[in-house]
């Protein structure tokens, strides 16, 4: 018998546990596959596969983004790298892709470094944002939900949700912003956002 | 002048001549009489150290203006040298092996010897009055003040060389009787006034006759400062990375060569080569320049190249930015002196400021009875948010212009230079300030749609990620860019900061609006922060009284017209100024940067103005 401990059984068999049991939904590179309910999940991967057929060279090219990332990591002109401009000039085409990336199926992060991991998610998130679309709502508040308190990553979410200027994604911050924490501040900032835009849309 | 007796009998005042006991004349300035004390072997005792005290290039013994006052250091008088800190005979080591530590040691002043005739200029000179008659048992010895001691380095003639005074100072009875020169170098900079304020006091020291006589004479010299260059003085060299290898390259290298040519700068543009091929060429370096009197009304000058307290990717032995390294490898040289300062555990989100598009300089000024003769030193810094703290130290420490700081934490790179510049105008204050209108920009989007244009295409011909392969164009209509309420939100939020920045100036300078001229462009958002949406048209390098080199803010074209580019040279046409365009998109623009970022200059050394005239 090899020698593996008692943790390494515990593994083994949890990892097998979760072969057998979880249908094969890979991770996002901001969400897993249970940080979308389940109504939202259906609709966007409906509306990932009908952008897929139509474009499918969007999704070629941000499957190719993390190479930016780690391009604009070895650099950096600002405080961290970013490739949100280079994300937003892809346009619309590029919102189910940037999704798909974000919440359903990316590579793993392998060897990208700390500072364009960042970037990718950072300029995903800020990106989607920029194109207000209704339904990247249920990404971006789950993304804002989740455990995580990256700093930049919570900030990027919270302005995002508030760019929709929506009244759900209003109650969501919200709803967030009496909760004290290290993310009230960014969740209220995100709500100046949606009043923004509502000033905007006016 | 001198001062003898006093150090036994303490009778205070530092001009005399006097066997112990009898009392000094403090006007004196030739050697006194020995008094009534019953007469000192050797004659009329003569303790006389001399510096260049009026500043007039030359150290005269028969000219009291070179003694008078020589203990004391003010804006009228007072003698001055220089950090040697240069590489005249180019000795100093370029090996990659050497770590950022290791290559910054050698210079001029790291050694013991003068390092050939053009090292000899950069030391200040002093000269000891012989002393004729003076006695066999006569001794003295040169003390250089204690804060001072590890910093500078005086050296005696001998022979007709040049030599490092012994530890102790001490000088022969030849030379006493003599006379003999001196000289002096600065073996640093100032960093810190606490650890060392750039002052040296040097005291000769004379006894005679078995201590009967004894006595002492200070001089009061001063380190010169690094004196940062501003927009007013036209560029002598202009410099640039070189990147043989990209089209994108030689476009703006090309457009900045025929920039400098249009504005004859005296060097042209000249091409660096850069270690990892760092493109970021203004951030990598500071230049400024050292000066001391020298005859004729003329000055002894060395340039100084800073070397940016930006951090690398890497630790170890060579921590710093990589591309900062040409300060050694590139300038250090015959009158060139290249210096760095930098904390190890600065904090890396802050490092951005440490690049040099964070440090500029506002020409000179007068304003609310305050008077700037060398301008002020200007940076993005707040509590939260700057730049390395040693850095910001030196800089401030040499005290000649004082640093004045605005917000730059909204910006998403956060360098001054992103919504701020100054230009040469015909006005009391002598210059005009060039800022970012974000508002503006937006208006006159505004207005071309509202006149049928909304369909008309910004940033035609540009694109993004064309790096990996794949080219997506960039071209936008302009009710497109209207309609992106990202871009419009941190539009909105950058005209309230720029309007901030202005009024830091107006309250320090007295900036007035006929002094305010604006360049529009609009900014968008990442990570939150702010970043020019269109080419940032501040954000140039101004070559010359006349020249300045832009960004080409890429349209969009109404009726066959850039209207950014038409406000642009109109703006900077009312001061006189012509625009030279350079491209800068796809190697600065959509890498952060701007014109601005990819050069760098070496100014023309001002002659109206001497620092030492400018002390308060």
């Amino acid at each position: 018998m090899s020698c593996m401990g008692l943790r390494g059984w515990v593994f083994a068999v949890g990892l097998f546990a979760g072969l057998w049991t979880t249908p094969a939904v890979a991770d996002g590179v901001l969400l897993g596959p249970t940080g979308l309910r389940a109504g939202s999940r259906a609709s966007l991967a409906a509306a990932i596969g009908q952008a897929r057929k139509a474009n499918p060279e969007a999704f070629v090219r941000i499957a190719r983004v993390r190479e930016v990332a780690e391009r604009a990591a070895g650099s950096q002109h600002g405080r961290l790298p970013t490739i949100t401009p280079a994300l937003k000039s892809l346009g619309k085409p590029a919102l189910f892709p940037m999704i798909e990336m974000m919440a359903f199926d990316a590579p793993a992060r392998g060897a990208l470094s700390d500072r364009a991991w960042l970037a990718l998610r950072v300029g995903s998130i800020e990106a989607v944002g920029a194109q207000r679309e209704p339904m990247s709502e249920g990404v971006l508040a789950a993304i804002l939900q989740t455990p995580s308190t990256e700093p930049e990553v919570v900030r990027a979410a919270a302005k995002a949700l508030g760019r929709l200027g929506t009244d759900t994604a209003a109650a969501t911050l919200t709803e967030m912003s009496s909760v004290p924490g290290t993310k009230q501040m960014s969740v209220i900032e995100g709500m100046g956002t949606v009043v923004a835009m509502r000033l905007h849309s006016t | 002048m001198l001062l003898l007796g006093c150090e036994l009998a303490g009778c205070g005042g530092n001009d005399g001549a006097v066997p112990a006991g009898a009392s000094a004349n403090p006007d004196a300035d030739a050697p006194v009489e020995s008094g009534g004390s019953g007469g000192v072997e050797g004659g009329t005792p003569v303790v006389d150290l001399r510096a260049d005290v009026n500043r007039d290039g030359n150290v005269d013994l028969a000219d009291p203006a070179d003694d008078v006052d020589e203990e004391s250091w003010d804006a009228s008088h007072g003698a001055v040298f220089l950090a040697n800190l240069d590489d005249d005979e180019n000795a100093c080591s370029k090996a990659s092996a050497l770590s950022d530590d290791e290559i910054a040691l050698c210079n001029d002043a790291a050694d013991t010897v003068v390092n050939g005739p053009e090292d000899m200029l950069d030391l200040a000179r002093m000269k000891i009055a012989p002393w004729p008659d003076a006695p066999e048992d006569a001794s003295g010895r040169i003390e250089v003040s204690s804060a001072a001691a590890d910093r500078v380095r005086v050296f005696v003639q001998r022979a007709g060389v040049f030599e490092p005074l012994s530890q102790n100072g001490s000088l022969s009875v030849a030379e006493i009787r003599e006379g003999v020169e001196l000289a002096i170098e600065g073996r640093d900079i100032v960093r810190d006034p606490a650890v060392w304020d750039g002052f040296v006091d040097v005291t000769l020291h004379v006894s005679a006759n078995a201590g009967a006589v004894s006595g002492g004479d200070t001089v009061r010299l001063r380190v010169a400062p690094v004196v940062l260059s501003h927009h007013l003085q036209p560029v002598e060299t202009l410099y640039a990375t070189n990147s043989p290898g990209d089209p994108d390259g030689l476009d703006f290298l090309a457009d900045l060569d025929a920039a400098a040519k249009a504005a004859a700068v005296p060097n042209g543009l000249v091409r660096l080569t850069v270690p990892e091929g760092d493109q970021r060429t203004q951030d990598l370096f500071e230049s400024g320049v050292m000066t001391m009197p020298e005859a004729l009304g003329q000055q002894r000058a060395i340039r100084v190249f800073m070397r940016s307290a930006s951090l690398g990717t890497g630790r170890g032995p060579r921590p710093l930015r990589a591309g900062s390294r040409i300060v050694y490898t590139a300038f250090r040289g015959k009158d060139a002196a290249a210096i760095q300062q930098y904390d190890i555990n600065h904090d890396l989100e802050m490092d951005s400021l440490d690049s040099f598009g964070n440090t500029e300089t506002i020409p000179p000024y007068t304003h609310g009875g305050e008077s700037y003769p060398l301008g002020r030193i200007f940076r993005g810094s707040v509590p939260s948010f700057h730049p390395d703290a040693t850095m910001s130290l030196l800089l401030a420490s040499q005290g000649v212009q004082p640093v004045l700081t605005v917000n730059t934490e909204w910006l998403w790179v956060g360098h001054v230079d992103e919504t701020l510049s100054f230009i040469r105008a015909n006005s009391p204050l002598g210059f005009a300030v060039i800022a970012n209108d974000p508002s503006l920009a937006r208006e006159m989007l505004e207005a071309a749609s509202a006149q049928g244009f909304g369909e008309t295409k910004m940033f035609v011909g540009q694109r993004w990620l064309d790096d990996t392969g794949t080219e997506s164009p960039e071209e936008i209509t302009i009710d497109q860019v209207l309609a992106d309420t990202g871009v419009m939100a941190k539009t909105a939020e950058a005209a309230v900061e720029v309007e901030a920045q202005l009024d830091v100036l107006r309250q320090a300078i007295g900036l007035a609006e006929e002094d305010n001229l604006r360049v529009p462009y609009l900014h968008d958002s990442v990570y939150g922060y702010a970043i020019a949406y269109q080419p940032g048209t501040v954000n140039g390098v101004v070559l010359a009284d006349k020249h300045v080199a832009a960004p080409d803010p890429d349209g969009p074209e109404v009726q066959g017209e850039d209207i950014f580019k038409k406000q642009m040279t109109d703006t900077f046409g009312t001061r006189g100024m012509v625009v030279h365009v350079v491209e800068d998109w796809n190697l600065y623009h959509r890498l952060e940067g701007e014109v601005h970022c990819g050069s760098n200059a070496v100014r023309v050394i001002p002659t109206d103005v001497r620092w030492w005239e400018t002390v308060r």
